[in-house]
């Protein structure tokens, strides 16, 4: 993996702000997809800036007839929801 | 470079990383806790799970500054000192490996199947270990071990 500027968003303010600033910056958020590419070599930013701390960009509710996934929401989260399974049953086949 | 420090097995440690610094790569270089091992370069393998805030991750796919102030717990941190964990003894008595270069992701992974699902079915454990390959044994062993061992555990 070639060397980047690794950097902590505090707030999604500060996150767009480090990124704006950064020369060719990417998001981190879990980051299954993103460090395995990166492990190959086929990508190269200048900066990471991590979500980690973002809790606010987390969590699962229903709102009308709509069910909110938010962006930092593990896989795992939404698999364990029970408010996912009970809506869409099909959800529990997609292991 | 960052300082990160960590609670793994019980033990608080620090050491200075690179940003790229993988979690795998802190834990088997700087911590020599070689017990957790890379059998790939493509994520693919989980030979490297180890669980993080007692959830089991690869630790080849997180920076090591990422999870900065965490609990690890890798396959060292397991046993009682001469008493193995339940599901390494049932590894043991199942004989669940052969080479047993993947046997401390499968027990760490098979550790968290547990954790979230304490009385898994034979399919349940099977696709649960989907993120864990074994070149020697079939599995059937491997999966025979984990229902064993979900039975100590409960």
């Amino acid at each position: 993996m070639y060397n980047f500027e690794y950097q902590r968003a505090t707030s999604i303010e500060d996150a767009l702000k480090k990124h704006g600033d950064a020369e060719d910056a990417r998001f981190l958020a879990g980051g299954m997809t993103l460090i395995p590419v990166l492990k190959q070599r086929l990508d190269q930013p200048s900066d990471i800036i991590d979500l980690a701390e973002l809790s606010d960009i987390t969590g699962i509710f229903q709102d009308g007839d709509s069910i909110i996934i938010k962006a930092m929401t593990t896989h795992h989260t939404v698999h364990s929801s029970k408010l996912v399974t009970d809506k869409i049953p099909a959800q529990l086949a997609v292991h | 470079m960052p300082t990160i420090t960590m609670n793994v097995n019980n033990k608080q440690v620090s050491g200075d990383v690179e940003g790229r610094t993988l979690l795998v790569q802190f834990i088997r270089d700087n911590l020599g806790l070689t017990g957790t091992h890379v059998g790939c370069d493509t994520s693919q393998c989980g030979a490297c799970t180890v669980h993080v805030n007692g959830r089991a991750v690869k630790s080849c796919s997180l920076l090591a500054v990422h999870v900065d102030g965490a609990d690890v717990q890798t396959i060292e941190g397991l046993a009682d000192g001469d008493t193995l964990h339940p599901m390494q003894e049932a590894f043991r008595q199942h004989h669940a490996l052969q080479c047993g270069f993947c046997t401390p992701g499968m027990v760490m992974s098979a550790i968290g199947i547990i954790n979230d699902n304490p009385d898994p079915s034979e399919r349940e454990i099977r696709e649960a270990l989907e993120g864990n390959i074994c070149r020697c044994t079939g599995y059937h062993n491997i999966v025979e071990a984990i229902s064993a061992a979900a039975k100590e555990m409960r």
